[in-house]
This record gives C-alpha cells, structure tokens and sequence, in this order.
C-alpha cells in the first residue's frame, strides 16, 4: 500500500514539476520544475530499486544540467527580471498535438496491458560495471567520445571569437 | 492492485508529452532546452522501468547513456545559446528567423 | 618482288617523319631526303613494272585487319596489277620531278621542312591509294590524299585567299567524298565483302542488278567527280592554284586530280554493271570538258588557265571511262599526268622570273627564258594534240573510243573541245613568250639547274610517250576489271578531223595574238555577253553562294526560330514554372524551427492515426515484439 501511495505521490508531484517547467513565466521557476522533476523521477527509480541509477540521475540532472541552466540564465540576462515572454501562437495547436500523442501512445500501451514477468530486484553495481566493460563496451566507448566531442564544442561555441 | 509497468509507461508518456509541449511553446531557447531535458528524462524513466520489471539489466545501462547524452545535450545547448545570444543580444526564438527565406 | 610492294608508299612516309621530326634543323637536307625517298621509291616501282611486262597478271597481298560478326571483314592489302603499277610510276615519277624542281622553287621559304614532309606525305597516300586492295583502305587513302591536298594548298596560311581555297577544297570534295562512303557502305551491304576483286567478281556474277548497280555507280562516281573536279564540283580546282606552283603540278594536275579517274578505272566492273551510269559520266565528262575549255579561253590568271585545262582533260579521260573506253582513259591520264606537269612546272618557273600571275603583264620572255620557253611549247603542242606529241595519240585513242562507243553528240563535243584547247593553250603560250615585253620591267632570268633539268627530262617524255600506245594497250589490257578488248578502234577520218580542229584553234590563236590582225579587245565587245559570262566562269561560283544563303541559311534562320521560340520556349516556361512555385511555396518556410519541429509530430500523429485505423493488426505486432514471452525485446536488451 505504502509503494502505491508513494508511486502516485512521486507522479503527480514529477508531472506538476513538469507542467511548472513548460509553463511558468519565471525561468527560475521553470529550473526549479526541472530540478522538483529529476528528484520525483529519482524518487521513482528508487522505488524501481534501480538505486544507483536514482542517485546517477539526482547528481547529473540536479547537480549538473540544473547548475548550467542556472549559468545560462545568468549569462542571457534573465536573472534580475527572471520574466519570459508569453508562450508563441503554437499553443493551442502543439498543445493538441501533444494531447494527440499522448491519447495515442497511452491507448497503445493501455489496450494490450503488457504483464511483467518479474518484480524489481536490485542489479548489483559490479554486474553493471561488468556489463558495461563486457557487452556494452563499444556504445560506452562511443559514449565516451560523445561526451570528449560534447566538451570540445561546448566550449569552442561558448568562447566565441578571439578579438 | 499494485504499481506494474503500466503505470510507469503511462507516467513517462505523460512527462514526454508534456516536455514536447514545452519545446513546441517556448519561446526562451533556455526554456526550451529545459523542456528538452524533461523529454530525457521521461525516457530515463521508461528505460528503467522496463528494466525493473522484465529483469533485464541492458536497459539500466542505456539509461546511463540516456543520462550521459542529456548531460552532453545540456552543455552543447546551452553553449550554444550563450553564442546565439551573443551575437543577437536575444534569445527570443520567434526573432530567431535567420532560416527564413 | 610483290613481297616487297609496301616499301613504295613506305619509303615516302618515313622520310615525311624524318624530316618533320628533324624541325628546323632538316631545312637543308629536308629536300634531298623525301626526294631520296621516292627516287627508291621510283626504282622499284620500275622494277614491279619490268616484272609485270615479262610476266603480266594480277596479285595481291591481304591481312585481316579487322573482322566483324559475320563474315565481313576489313583488310589490310596491296593489289598489284598494270593498272595499280602504271599509277606507281607515274606517282613516283612525278613526284620525284616535281620534288627536285621545288629545290630550286621553295628555296629560302620559311616552312620548307613543312612543304617537303606534306609533299613526301601525299605521295605516300597516293601510293597507298593506288595500291589498295580494299574499299576501306582505299578509301582511308582517299581521304588522306585529301588531307595533304587541303594542308598544300593552305601552305601559305597567312595568305587568307589560300586559307579559304583550302577550306574551299576540301569541303567540295567532301561532298563527293560522303557518296564515295555510301556508294561503299552500299556495295559492302549488298556483296557482303570490301575486297576490289572479290566485289569485281561478285558484280560479274550478278549479284548487283537494276537501279542498285546505277545508284552505286553514281555514289561512287561522285566521290571520283569530287577528287577529279567533274561539273559540278570543279569549282575547288581553280581556287587551289593558291598553293605552290609545284603543288599544283603534283597534286592538282598530275595525280590526286587523276585519282578520280583511277577510281572509275579499279572499280570498272561495278560501273559497267550500269549502262546508266556510264552514259551520265560519259555526258558529264563531255560536259566538263567543253565547259572547262570555254572558261579557260578568256582568263589571265596563268595558273587557273592551266586549271580548267585539267578540269578539261579530266573530263575527256571521263568521256573515255563513260564509253566504255578504260585503256584510252589510262593513256590519256599518264600522258596527260606527264605534259600538264611540265606545263605547271614550266608556268612556276615563270612565275619564279617575274613574280607575278596575270599574263597581261607578262610579254616578250621567250628570249630570256629559253628553256622554259621550250619546253612548255612541247607541253602545249602535246596539250593542243599536234602530232608527233603524246598528247596527239591519247586524245585520238579517247575520240576512237566515243566513236566505237556510237556516240556521235559527244565524238563532236570532243573536238570542238580540242579546238578550243589548243587554242587557249597557244594564246597562253603567245602572249607568255612572244611579242612585246609589258609595261613593266623585270630583270627576268632562267631558273636554276634543278628547276631546269625536271623540265627537259618531262619535254621528252611529253614527246615520246604517245609512241608507246600499242605497248601501252596491250599491257594495260591485263588488268584486272579491264573490258575485254579487241582491235583498237580505228577511223581514219577522226583524227583529221581533230587535227584539222585543233589547227583552227592554232590559227585563230596565232592570229589574235601573234599577228594581232584580229584584236581581241574587239571580240571581247563584239560577243560581251558571252565573254562577261565566260569571264565570270558561268557564275557557277555565284550560284553555290546564292544556294547556300537563300537555301541554306533560310533553312538555318527557320530552324532557329523554331530553337528559340519553340524549344527554347518551352524550357523557359518549364523554367518559369518552378520559379513561380518556388516564390509560392517559400511562405511556408517560416524559420521558425519550433513550427517545424511540430509539423514533424503532427505528421507523426497523423501516420499514427491512419496506420491504427486501417491496420488495427499493428498492436499485435507491436505486443509480439515488446512482450517478453516472445523473447525478442530480451534479445534486443
């Protein structure tokens, strides 16, 4: 009862965080949507018993994305009046669409409920570290890459020209 | 009743449609890359999910991938908003029309 | 001794290499070389023809070159018979004279490495060309002798006359050589085979009948009234006097004009297959003949004098060929190659004296060109058919033959043609050598030695040759194709009557323009429509012109409205068209990426939504696959 109770909990309070996020006019709310989202999300992963993922996730999203979104803010000049524009024309017809999507995808997985053959159980982190050495060696190489390439750009677009 | 997959699902599709929205409507590229963050999160979850339940610990790594590309997505975003604000002192995405005709 | 027939034309080709290879450096020696090169040349094709006179008959050595599907094939291949070693030594002869003329000639001119390699290079595809034993190579040799034609007369490119006269020659011929190619493709696709005597005996068997052997006949003939210049394309002759005198002797005089008339005589069995087509040439020839010889009268230009003169006599070796008369067409070729050679050579060395064309400003050089003089008297009395020179036996044997052949119209045609050329040849020869000098005062002088010594060695042979006919007729009757023939013909009144004509033309030349009892200028005012019309030679010239723009370019102006408005126009439309689409459907693109980005998932949505209504089926599949009773998401994680 405690894990039913939890789950819809964690949920409304991820969806509210997110429909903060997408709507609020203040940029800061919208990163506290953010942030209130990636801990609900956490919260959830942990009542997967996926804990090192959670706590993957609250470091990253949290820690990290929530941190640069602070930066962005500060360097395009939101921070003192934190207000956005209102949202463009595309309300009513992304807001459809997105309903649209949202219908269709739930239908699909409501009509033919789909049984798991297995309770969550904790993975250990040394058959994750294993797998991703052994099986998933090569995306995580690639992974790696990724992440080199990303820093690289990141900071070639950032710092602009030398003048 | 118990908390099975389906809730899951639903609950990710529910966040994935609602990241979706925030990136149709956004006009702040900043709000915008948020949004996108949501939709990955959204994805994290459901990889997790069908991990858990199916018992298949492949998913839980992709989910780290998912997260590593986010992080990766998150940096290169906004890196690339500080530029375009630079240059165009704005970030307001419906003035953003260089790609027009 | 056939084994080694190849070497004649190879000889000549190599010291063309050589001497163009040695550049500049050869401009010394570039003469003595190719000149070298053909006296060899002379001597073997001298010892071909001693052999074939103790031992006449017909060889042939053949290669495959090519073979296509089927059994045709192309060959690579020598015919040596009397007809192709008559031609080698005339080839050879000729152009060894006129080679070691141009020693003294070309002396000092600036491209003397380009004139003697081009000279070595056309006797080398004349060679080839007599000795082809197949269509293909002939023609290939064909066309060659064309191409040196064309480089020759153009030699002195940075005259635009002769640039154009080159032009002019070789499109002319073109359009006979284009038949020459059809007439061959035709007879290849009849008689499935390229070989000359495999095609004779094929035509003999009858395997080419009705108006196939005419059109044929006439495909081919047009090839050899291009190269030959017969009526009506003769107009290229004349204009290629702009290239060398000894140019002119070789090639526009001696053999390339000829091979024409070679190339009715090899390929005589198909052309005998029509009686049709024998008459057109003969009427043709004859044609040619009396209008060359009419224009001839009234120019002043030297070299086009002796032109139409060759346009003339190459029209009667025409006549001969159309009455079925091959071996008088031959002896009139190789005695007419010999006399008209001199008289271009002699006429060159004139020309070297005074430096100039136009015989109204020559006069009065008998006494200081003596030699010259001389010999060209011999050329003319042999051009004019003045009995004991060759050309008095060659012309009778033609007039024989049209008179064994039963065509009186042209039997008259022809001797009022030797009336006339002998009379244009004597007022050249008068005005050239006797009476007053011009007004103009040259220091003339007689050539060098080396021009001097061609000319007295052709005057003999111009003198001799015609003693040789019997010898000539018997051998030459051993070629192969040549018609079976009897006795010569022989009419005892023809050739006095000839003879009587061609005195006329004598006396009222010696008149006019000796005695000058009878003023010319006179007659020109008394007949001016005649003489304007023969002056302006028929305003064939005019003609062509006047075709080719209100024909041609009428067709041309017609054809480019329709290009530009037409197909040009509907590309534009086309054009237009997508331009104003293009300006119409760039609204949508709005910029805005958010917008696009949408139209994606909308476009997801509706695909989503019409795949679910049509293949309700789809959830199945999509169960199958994440279901892990299936094992298949398993698999892929």
């Amino acid at each position: 009862m405690a894990t039913i109770i939890g789950f819809y909990l964690l949920a409304l309070l991820a969806i509210g965080a997110g429909i903060l996020l997408v709507s609020s006019r203040n940029l800061l709310h919208a990163l506290l949507g953010l942030a209130v989202a990636s801990l609900a999300v956490a919260g959830l992963m942990l009542g997967l018993r996926a804990e090192f993922l959670a706590l993957v996730l609250v470091l990253i999203y949290v820690g990290a994305v929530v941190v640069l979104g602070v930066f962005a803010v500060m360097l395009t000049g939101h921070f003192e009046k934190a207000v956005l524009p209102p949202s463009n024309e595309l309300k009513i017809l992304g807001g459809g669409t997105a309903l649209a999507l949202l219908v269709l995808i739930t239908g699909v997985i409501l009509i033919q409920p789909l049984a798991p053959d297995a309770v969550p159980a904790q993975v250990p982190i040394q058959k994750l570290g294993a797998l991703l050495m052994t099986d998933y060696v090569l995306p995580f190489e690639l992974v790696s890459v990724l992440l080199l390439a990303a820093l690289v750009g990141a900071i070639v677009i950032a710092r602009g020209k030398e003048d | 009743m118990t908390i099975g997959l389906v809730h899951y699902l639903v609950l990710s599709t529910i966040l994935f449609t609602l990241g979706l929205y925030g990136v149709f409507t956004r006009r702040n590229a900043v709000a915008l890359l948020l949004a996108v963050e949501l939709i990955m999160l959204a994805v994290a979850l459901n990889f997790t999910a069908g991990a858990q339940f199916w018992g298949k610990p492949g998913g839980l790594i992709f989910a780290i991938f998912i997260i590593a590309v986010a992080a990766a997505e998150a940096a290169v975003g906004l890196a690339l908003v500080i530029a375009i604000y630079r240059n165009q002192k704005d970030v307001d995405l419906d003035r953003l029309t260089m790609l027009r005709w | 001794m056939i084994a080694h027939v190849w070497l004649i034309p190879a000889l000549p080709l190599l010291a063309a290499i050589l001497v163009s290879a040695g550049g500049r450096r050869s401009a010394r020696l570039a003469g003595s070389i190719t000149a070298g090169a053909v006296f060899f040349s002379l001597i073997m094709a001298l010892n071909v023809l001693t052999g074939l006179i103790s031992a006449p008959g017909v060889e042939q050595v053949s290669m495959v070159w090519l073979r296509s599907a089927g059994n045709l094939s192309m060959e690579l291949g020598m015919l040596v018979d009397p007809l192709s070693v008559i031609m080698l030594v005339i080839v050879c002869f000729i152009s060894l004279m006129v080679q070691i003329y141009s020693l003294g000639y070309m002396a000092g001119d600036q491209g003397i490495v380009r004139y003697f390699s081009f000279m070595s290079f056309f006797t080398f595809s004349m060679l080839g060309l007599v000795l082809a034993n197949n269509l293909i190579t002939l023609y290939m040799f064909w066309e060659l002798v064309g191409l040196s034609s064309y480089l020759l007369i153009g030699f002195w490119y940075h005259k635009p006359e002769a640039a154009d006269a080159a032009k002019k020659a070789f499109i002319v011929t073109r359009f006979g050589d284009l038949g020459l190619l059809i007439g061959i493709l035709v007879l290849a696709y009849f008689l499935n085979t390229f070989n000359i005597l495999e095609v004779g005996e094929a035509v003999k068997g009858g395997q080419l009948t009705g108006h196939w052997s005419t059109m044929v006949a006439l495909l081919i003939f047009a090839g050899a009234a291009g190269k030959s210049a017969q009526f009506p394309l003769h107009v290229w002759l004349p204009d290629a006097m702009e290239g060398p005198t000894p140019v002119s002797a070789l090639i526009h005089a001696a053999t390339m004009v000829a091979a024409g008339v070679f190339l009715v005589a090899r390929l005589f069995p198909v052309f005998a297959a029509s009686e049709t087509a024998l008459m057109i040439i003969a009427y043709l020839g004859g044609f040619t003949a009396l209008l060359a010889a009419t224009i001839a009268c009234v120019q002043n230009d030297i070299k086009r004098i002796l032109a139409y003169s060759t346009v003339s006599q190459l029209g009667y070796m025409m006549m001969a060929l159309g009455c079925r008369d091959y071996i008088a067409g031959m002896f009139h070729l190789t005695t007419h190659a010999v006399f008209k050679a001199l008289l271009f050579l002699a006429a060159g060395s004139v020309i070297h004296a005074v430096h100039t064309n136009d015989i109204r400003q020559m006069g009065g050089l008998g006494p200081a060109l003596k030699i010259t003089a001389a010999t060209m008297l011999v050329a003319a009395l042999a051009l004019g058919g003045i009995p004991p020179f060759s050309g008095f036996f060659s012309k009778d044997a033609i007039l024989m033959g049209i008179w064994a052949a039963g065509r009186m119209d042209l039997l008259m045609v022809g001797i009022v043609t030797a009336g006339l050329t002998t009379f244009y040849i004597f007022r050249l020869w008068l005005v050239v050598f006797t009476g007053r000098p011009a007004e103009k005062k040259y220091q003339a002088h007689e050539s060098p030695w080396v021009m001097i010594l061609p000319l007295l060695v052709l005057a003999l042979l111009a003198l001799s040759l015609g003693w040789l006919g019997e010898n000539f007729r018997h051998f030459l009757s051993a070629s192969w194709g040549a018609p079976s023939v009897g006795e010569a013909p022989h009419h005892r009144l023809i050739p006095m009557f000839a003879l009587l004509a061609s005195l006329a033309g004598f006396g009222w030349a010696y008149l006019v323009y000796f005695q000058k009892t009878i003023s010319a200028a006179l007659l020109a005012r008394k007949f001016a429509a005649t003489y304007k019309l023969l002056k302006h030679k028929y305003y064939i010239d005019e003609i062509y012109i006047f075709l080719v723009r209100q024909g041609m370019f009428m067709l041309s102006r017609g054809l480019a409205w329709f290009d530009r408005y037409v197909v040009d126009g509907m590309v534009n439309r086309i054009g237009e068209f997508c331009r104003l689409a293009g300006k119409g459907t760039r609204r949508l693109q709005v910029g805005r990426l958010q917008a696009y980005l949408l139209a994606f998932f909308l476009g997801l949505v509706v695909i989503m939504v019409s795949v679910l209504m049509t293949h309700p089926e789809i959830l199945e599949i999509i169960r199958s696959y994440v279901c892990p009773a299936t094992g298949r998401v398993v698999a892929m994680l």
